[in-house]
């Protein structure tokens, strides 16, 4: 359970405060709705550039670690398809810090050629680092273009290609931070050792002079219903065949989102998890498998991925994982195993709500998708999924129509 | 309100650090207990001198910390996984170089019914052969994947050529390896390493009498044989600094592995190398993060770090840069390691790092788990030596640049430097 208290300034920033009084530390964290699915899809990348750019110093403040780290703190940031989101940690005291340096970034970033410069190397290097350059690294820049076809989750966070960072200007920077960046398209939360209403007056002092921008409308367009089962080969310099299979989903605030959830926990949550004891332990197909949801806002994808033992054919292991799906949706789970799947869900979110931190991060987010009280409904969202649900629900999304197929096959050496 | 002028901030001079309170289990092991928090969770692990040091076949440790959750004499892998998974309960094995863990989550109503099945992970596993043949499988192709990466390579080759091929901490693993390694190596090594010497365990969260009692019965069974330590050192750093190299000429990064053996946590100094250790690579706004990333885009990240084990400690950087950045890059570590030989850190500098350490260490002692964490690092680094905690507050608030600067000249020499690289054409 997150108590938490909710204010709205006028420029339209939303405060969203829960005090703990267990901890020194406090947590500061803002979210901005903006995220790679905003993006020009010819410009890719680009939002999760300008997080790195939030950090070359803001109009009045040269450098934004400096003063925080003087004061005991630490920060850092990430950007997914939905939203931005930067965070400090610091002892509470010092909390105004956070307050001065989050509002001055708000209020103007220190736009300069050589930070943008760095960045785009920096950037690069982290594309290469975590998709080029490691084995299966770019699993995700394959199946995400074959799922959807015009929604813009079609990219990566990190961009289509190094190209479109290395094109980025200054001017697109600036564009890019006027039309999204700003008060009334924000979210702060805050946890810790503090008085809600004392952390009020402090975002009044520091955001409150902030002035409204007009924030580009979100008008995505909208992914068309698959109406064939899509496949992909490809061959890549690894050790072993990979499948990943992408099945779209119902959005983030669609009650069977819920259900989606669980079905991945009853196919692979933990070791006692459908794959894992039938296509692994039992069939001996795959040496590794795991499913899980990505999670975003609008309609996202329910994801199978397994690594195959050798001398396995592609064929032989899809159609082990179809027998496995089209079982969920023509026999019920037992009690026993749907009362698993919800325990282990309200155990997780027990284990979660320790740090301020992850407190902050979970009540912005769930302001973002809704109301931040709405962060103590998840355990009832979850239980009540029934086993007919799950069945209903199951049909829906493993009919072959809505099913795309990556194969990563390994080249023979 | 100007916003030229910071707001005023302060750091606490004192921090508090939760108690540990230590008894007997009956076995002749021990138990630290770290009570405080406010959730309704509680945390044990129980520390094994198990590590991979011990082996006498490669692979040994890790294989056996991995199949403790294969099955007991009383369930079966299935059992015990729908049984945590049902409770929400978590245990977790993990095997080190020194030492192995098992970890349990729990809440305090399945307290009992994780704590027996965790007792039984750690007494009478079964190693079962279908189940050892899954494991193995999947552990050999991750270890095969894992091969092809150049961060690998490079730690592979750094520990090679520090502590040499024969050396406990030096050798490393090799495909063959996952064939050669059978069920009765894991029950040899898990009587001998779990059974026979004494284990600690660290409890942590709301803790009270009845939590404490349930501990002792079912972990304070058995009788080992406390056997004492015999230390394993590494090697003088004396030599010129040696450069190895693994071509991939494909690659489009370069790993960079740099690293050689350092003083340990038990030495007077080690605090203060801490701090040192910070200035060169240790936080965000570092000399070689400033100077490689945000200078210069060589690379996303680069840090350093003391690596501690049970009988030496590391000072190791690492860093993946694009391949045509490679020499300069070592260049770069090699000089910001020279600048802080030659040039005293400016008071700015220094205070600004005491002032983020300071509050790492309030990160550090924030509740319960954090604390038991420092707990579990004393009592595998340095002799259960819970004054280290204080000595590295202490030192943190009074350390000077003079004093930095000497120890600088001692540590952070070329002498005994391995330069390990991986991606990128083969050295000329």
């Amino acid at each position: 359970m997150i108590d938490s208290i909710k204010y709205t300034l006028d420029n339209g920033l939303k405060l969203i405060v829960h005090p703990d009084h267990s901890t020194p530390m406090a947590a500061v964290n803002l979210l901005y709705n903006v995220g790679a699915k905003d993006e020009d899809p010819n410009r890719t990348g680009f939002a999760h550039l300008f997080e790195h750019l939030m950090f070359g110093g803001s109009v009045n403040i040269p450098s934004f670690d400096e003063p925080l780290q003087h004061a005991g703190g630490d920060n850092n940031a990430f950007t997914n398809n939905d939203f931005t989101n930067y965070y400090i940690t610091l002892p509470a005291q010092n909390i105004e810090t956070a307050f001065w340096l989050e509002s001055d970034r708000m209020l103007q970033l220190d736009f300069s050629e050589k930070s943008l410069n760095t960045q785009r190397n920096v950037v690069i290097e982290e594309f290469n680092q975590n998709y080029l350059n490691r084995p299966y690294g770019d699993i995700w820049l394959l199946l995400r273009p074959l799922a959807y076809t015009t929604h813009p989750y079609r990219w990566c966070t990190i961009g289509i290609t190094p190209d479109h960072i290395k094109q980025a200007t200054l001017d697109q920077v600036k564009t890019f931070f006027y039309s999204h960046y700003a008060p009334n398209n924000a979210i702060l939360s805050v946890a810790g050792p503090v008085e809600p209403d004392a952390i009020a007056e402090l975002a009044q002092r520091w955001f409150g002079s902030i002035e409204r921008r007009n924030v580009a409308t979100r008008n995505l367009p909208t992914e068309p219903p698959q109406t064939e089962p899509r496949l992909l080969e490809v061959e890549r310099d690894v050790p072993f065949d990979v499948l990943a299979q992408a099945f779209h989903m119902p959005n983030r605030t669609n009650a069977e989102f819920y259900t989606a959830d669980l079905i991945t926990d009853a196919l692979a949550g933990g070791k006692s998890g459908r794959l894992y004891q039938r296509l692994v332990r039992e069939q001996q197909l795959f040496s590794s498998i795991n499913s899980f949801i990505t999670g975003d806002i609008d309609n996202g994808l329910l994801v199978v991925q397994g690594q195959l033992a050798p001398n396995v054919a592609f064929e032989q292991a899809e159609q082990a994982v179809a027998n496995e799906l089209h079982q969920l949706a023509e026999q019920p789970l037992t009690n026993n195993e749907l009362q698993k799947l919800y325990n282990r869900h309200e155990a997780n979110i027990k284990f979660e709500e320790i740090s301020v931190l992850d407190k902050a991060m979970t009540l912005g987010y769930h302001e973002l998708i809704g109301q931040a009280s709405d962060a103590n409904l998840e355990v009832e969202r979850y239980n009540s999924v029934s086993a007919e649900r799950v069945m209903q629900q199951a049909r829906i999304l493993f009919a072959p129509n809505n099913c795309s197929t990556l194969r990563y096959r390994a080249t023979k050496r | 309100m100007n916003r030229h002028i910071p707001p005023q901030t302060s750091l606490p001079t004192h921090i508090d650090i939760l108690p540990t309170a230590q008894q007997a289990l009956g076995n002749r092991g021990r138990i630290a207990i770290v009570n405080g928090g406010t959730q309704d969770v509680l945390r044990a692990t129980i520390i094994t001198e198990s590590g991979s040091r011990y082996q006498q076949q490669m692979l040994q440790a890790r294989i056996t910390s991995a199949m403790l959750m294969e099955g007991t004499r009383n369930a079966t892998a299935l059992q015990m996984a729908e049984q945590l998974d049902f409770m929400g309960s978590i245990i977790e094995t993990t095997a080190g170089a020194d030492f192995s863990l098992i970890s349990m989550l729990t809440t305090h109503q399945h307290l009992e019914r994780t704590l027996s099945m965790l007792a039984d992970v750690l007494q009478q596993p079964a190693f079962p052969q279908h189940e050892l043949d899954i494991v193995l499988r999947k552990q050999r192709q991750s270890f095969a994947v894992n091969q092809e990466r150049v961060d690998t390579q490079a730690r592979k080759a750094l520990m090679a050529n520090i502590f040499g091929n024969s050396h406990p901490y030096g050798r490393t693993a090799t495909l063959e390896h996952f064939n050669a390694i059978d069920r009765q190596h894991l029950i040899d090594f898990h009587k001998s390493h779990y059974l026979d010497k004494p284990i600690m365990v660290v409890l942590a969260g709301q803790v009270g009498d009845r939590e404490i009692a349930l501990v002792e019965r079912y972990l304070g069974q058995g009788n080992a044989t406390a056997a004492p330590h015999t230390p394993l050192l590494a090697p003088p750093a004396t030599h010129e600094p040696i450069r190895t190299h693994w071509a991939k000429p494909d690659a489009l990064q370069c790993a960079i592995h740099i690293g050689k053996p350092t003083i340990t946590r038990r030495h007077p100094d080690f605090p203060a190398l801490m701090v040192l250790n910070t200035v060169l690579g240790g936080y965000f706004g570092s000399r070689l993060m400033t100077n490689l990333r945000e200078e210069k885009g060589y690379t996303y990240g680069i840090g350093s770090i003391l690596m501690p084990y049970r009988d030496a400690c590391l000072l190791s950087i690492k860093a993946e840069v694009g391949a045509n950045h490679t020499e300069s890059a070592i260049a770069e570590i090699m000089h910001e390691m020279d600048c802080l030989r030659q040039t005293p850190i400016p008071p700015q500098e220094l205070e600004l790092v005491k002032n983020y350490l300071m509050g790492e260490l309030l990160r550090q002692f924030d509740g319960p788990f954090a604390t038991a964490d420092t707990v579990m690092g004393a009592y595998q680094h340095n002799d259960m030596d819970l004054d280290y905690r204080v000595r590295t507050i202490d030192t943190v608030r009074t350390v000077t640049s003079a004093q930095l600067l000497q120890l600088a000249q001692q540590h952070l020499t070329p002498k005994g430097l391995v330069i390990s690289t991986a991606g990128g054409p083969a050295l000329s």
